[in-house]
């Protein structure tokens, strides 16, 4: 061995050292952080404490003599204050609703804040333009919809996601064809989740139905599934001849079964004798069971007769416990029409045994789910 | 060359490849922080995109039937019961696994939930071994179904069970001593909504909760745990899920999605024959049959683990316990590598079989065979004048100090993106936690993986044991 290594001891007393340096470190960056965070907290809270008042004010003077002033006061505070400022103003936005509404998004636009805020929609960068759709979005700023619309393809999954969200919290009816028509897209790298295009679809409210009709009968298949769950959501009643013709006529099982689900959730009792017919093996289980689900829901005592026959002959076990779910839930005839079978059939003995012990059934909203 | 060059040149060998295979291993832990240190504020920015309380509104959020084995849980279970039946989520069910437990699990279950008997059809769908012997729900309505069964010492027969009882679309499953945040499974779930064509299954972070207080079912106040044995393991969930399973699963490699807390679609499972009977490590089974089908298939598949804390256990604070436990864990790592060694290498499984399988099996199922031969190489080699205390001091670094550097770049991660823990002094702890972890513990570990290694090649039968528990402490 050579004799030019260094002192073994030394060495030992270095590579403590060193770790006795990591240690110091890690715990150093985490006070740092924790002193930082409650700096920023403190400050924006002492901020905020100055601003609040601001902002009433020039509420109060919107349309006032004073309101130049304001104007002049509003841009001239400093960048962190106006950050605070707007900061406060998106996180009341949603909590209120009419002129006061009306009045706030107005304070950002005249501190050039939504302008400003826009032109982040084309950035370079992923994250601003991230946080720029969920400020437009916050505040309910229906102005930048089009450029919205444009983000349902960002590159982006977030800004996608932030852009879904937006147009729904702006709830504009025009851009629910856009919403539902992206869900055609045959992309899967760059799919919008049909969850979140219909809850922005739903916040578009019944004055979207026209626009989702349009989808339910031209649409692709993704989109006509996702507009007949919307149209039962919304509780659109005049959808109901478009999903009776969907129920009967749609290519796709997994329409039919919306299609039955919005049917039970519309309640029209002129329907059960279309779901009825569904209840019949030919028609895949998940037609089946959603058709059992909407005549339990609709309870229409006509139907006793069909769930009755399903109960007993139906193949799948998912079915004849739907069909037992809305037996109980058409009360008398139902409930004596399982008491008959109960004997026989182990799922009418299960949910009369629940339903008489006054126990809601957790498995039916299951039931009545269509798999996203 | 004689027998003494021979030997000396093996040993001195041995030492350069105990060096290269700490830093190969480091390296690699190395780009898993990297990359998850990159996608964790990624991951919860698409959060924030999408809300959570979207997903909690929408009525069209898919129902979630929980999955809770427990077999002996006295100590803990009506605390984790509280806390799951608090959870945030629009439409649940708890299904509640009594696995012919011997103290008072069932017990304590019917005289806190008013539960009563129900003749509930269950359908066979995977096969299980335990009969069950009946089924309970809450006479108040709520959604606790408790199953009694009888024992099969396996776990995974008790999942199975719960899985034919099960009747929503999505299985949660998690263990009995676990408590959850409130949010945990809207987290969970979010992924197979936003992605539903690609997503297959989604497991949470695990956090160690000992010591913690307990308030309505609900982690509230944090604090390191008292116990060394506990804090080490503290730090060790971050490395390995935080880092480990965030950075795989940007990697595309996750294998192993905690039997603690991990969401599946019912169906799915089922396809797969349920949770396998033989294997002890189930979980990771789960996952490796899911990514061996699914690749044959060339399918697109993801399987993910979100990095919000979302489940909270109680992990062993004897040595003893910990050491049965991570023995076994050994060994149903083996036993899935094994079973999967079809794929292991083949290129026909991408990623799964070229970069996955190979590196569990080389840096996770072999590594205590390198690191407990290390222990014994390189000191004899120093002893002997084989090698030069520097070349020895620099294979000490590469293992430990490297080792250190990952775990503490895992606590401040934590504090960076989530600061769970309120108090500095707390922080403190757990970095002095990592330092100690290398002394005496890390070689303890090595040779509890190394008795399970040698279970799994001997083939010996391990039942399904308990941990003994202490329980949360509740907080009024």
């Amino acid at each position: 061995m050579s004799n030019a290594w260094p002192d073994p001891l030394l060495l030992m007393a270095a590579v403590t050292a060193a770790v006795v340096l990591m240690m110091l470190v890690a715990v150093s960056v985490g006070a740092v952080l924790r002193a930082r965070r409650h700096r920023a907290a403190a400050r924006r809270e002492r901020l905020a404490t100055t601003i609040r008042p601001l902002i009433s004010d020039a509420m109060d003077i919107a349309d006032g003599a004073g309101s130049v002033a304001m104007d002049h006061a509003l841009r001239a505070l400093s960048r962190s204050a106006g950050e605070t400022l707007d900061d406060l103003v998106v996180a009341l936005v949603p909590k209120l609703r009419g002129t006061e509404r009306k009045l706030l998004v107005e304070l950002l636009r005249r501190r050039g804040t939504i302008e400003r805020v826009a032109r982040d929609l084309t950035s370079r960068s992923p994250r601003r333009r991230l946080s720029a759709v969920e400020f437009l979005g916050a505040v309910d700023d229906g102005s930048h919809a089009a450029a919205l619309v444009r983000l349902l393809d960002d590159r982006d999954e977030a800004v996608r996601l932030a852009a879904i969200r937006a147009l729904g919290r702006i709830g504009l009816p025009e851009a629910v064809p856009a919403l539902l028509g992206r869900l055609d897209r045959p992309e899967p790298r760059r799919e919008l989740p049909r969850h979140a295009v219909t809850m922005a679809v739903l916040r578009c409210g019944s004055g979207s139905a026209d626009h989702v009709l349009q989808s339910l009968r031209h649409g692709g298949a993704a989109s006509r599934l996702a507009a007949a769950q919307v149209l039962g959501w919304l509780g659109e009643l005049g959808a109901a001849p478009e999903l009776r013709d969907a129920l009967a006529h749609d290519t796709s099982p997994d329409v039919r079964a919306a299609a039955a689900e919005a049917l039970g959730r519309l309640g029209v009792p002129e329907t059960a004798a279309d779901l009825v017919v569904c209840l019949d093996e030919p028609h895949p289980a998940l037609v089946r069971v959603a058709a059992a689900t909407a005549l339990g829901l609709i309870g229409d005592t006509a139907s006793a007769t069909g769930l009755a026959m399903t109960l007993c002959t139906d193949a799948d076990l998912r079915v004849r416990l739907a069909a037992a779910q809305a037996m109980a839930r058409l009360g008398g005839p139902g409930l004596s029409a399982l008491r008959v079978l109960s004997p026989v059939s182990p799922h009418a003995r299960e949910v009369l045994r629940v339903t008489l012990a006054g126990t809601p059934e957790p498995p039916f909203g299951a039931l009545l789910r269509t798999p996203l | 060359m004689d027998w003494t060059a021979t030997a000396t040149a093996a040993v001195v060998g041995f030492n350069y490849f105990v060096l290269g295979y700490a830093l190969a291993l480091n390296g690699i832990q190395l780009v898993l922080l990297s990359v998850a240190t990159v996608a964790v504020p990624r991951i919860l920015g698409r959060e924030r995109a999408t809300s959570l309380d979207d997903v909690y509104a929408h009525p069209g959020t898919p129902g979630v039937s929980i999955l809770v084995p427990a077999y002996n849980e006295a100590a803990g279970i009506i605390e984790a019961v509280q806390s799951l039946l608090r959870l945030r989520y629009p439409s649940f069910e708890l299904v509640v696994v009594d696995d012919g437990s011997t103290d008072d699990t069932f017990g304590l279950l019917q005289r806190e939930f008013g539960l009563v008997p129900v003749d509930r059809v269950v359908e066979a769908s995977v096969p299980t071994q335990g009969a069950v012997t009946s089924v309970y729900i809450q006479a108040s309505g709520g959604p606790l179904v408790v199953v009694r069964k009888v024992n099969a010492q396996r776990r995974s027969d008790a999942l199975n069970a719960a899985i034919n009882v099960a009747r929503h679309d999505y299985i949660c499953m998690i263990d009995g001593d676990c408590v959850l945040e409130p949010d945990a499974l809207l987290h969970t779930v979010k992924p197979f909504l936003d992605n539903p064509s690609t997503v297959v299954g989604v497991g949470g972070v695990i956090r160690p909760a000992n010591g913690a207080g307990v308030r309505r079912g609900q982690v509230t106040a944090l604090a390191c745990p008292r116990s060394l044995v506990a804090r080490i393991q503290v730090v060790e969930y971050l490395r390995a899920f935080l880092v480990g399973r965030v950075g795989w699963t940007q990697l595309q490699g996750v294998l192993i999605i905690s039997g603690a807390f991990g969401v599946f679609r019912r169906a799915t499972v089922v396809e797969l024959g349920g949770l396998s009977w033989v294997s002890l490590g189930e979980d990771a089974e789960l996952v490796a049959t899911l990514h061996h089908r699914l690749r044959r298939l060339g399918a697109d598949y993801r399987l993910v683990v979100v990095p919000q804390p979302v489940c909270w256990t109680e992990v062993p604070e004897t040595l003893l316990a910990l050491g049965r436990q991570r023995r076994r864990w050994s060994t149903g790592l083996a036993q899935v590598l094994m079973s999967h060694r079809g794929a292991l290498f083949n290129p026909r499984y991408g990623r799964f079989g070229l970069v996955v399988l190979p590196y569990y099996l080389c840096f996770e199922l072999l590594s205590p065979v390198v690191e407990i031969a290390g222990l014994i190489a390189v000191p004899l080699a120093l002893a002997l004048g084989l090698i030069d205390p520097v070349f020895a001091m620099v294979i000490l670094l590469a293992s430990v100090g490297f080792g250190l550097l990952l775990s503490l770049a895992a606590i401040v991660v934590e504090e960076v993106a989530f600061h769970r823990h309120d108090r500095l002094r707390d922080l403190g702890r757990l970095v002095l936690a990592a330092a100690l972890e290398n002394i005496g513990f890390r070689q303890l570990h090595a040779w509890w993986r190394l008795r399970g290694l040698l279970d799994a090649m001997s083939g010996r039968e391990i039942a399904w044991g308990t941990l003994p528990r202490t329980g949360f402490t509740t907080t009024p």
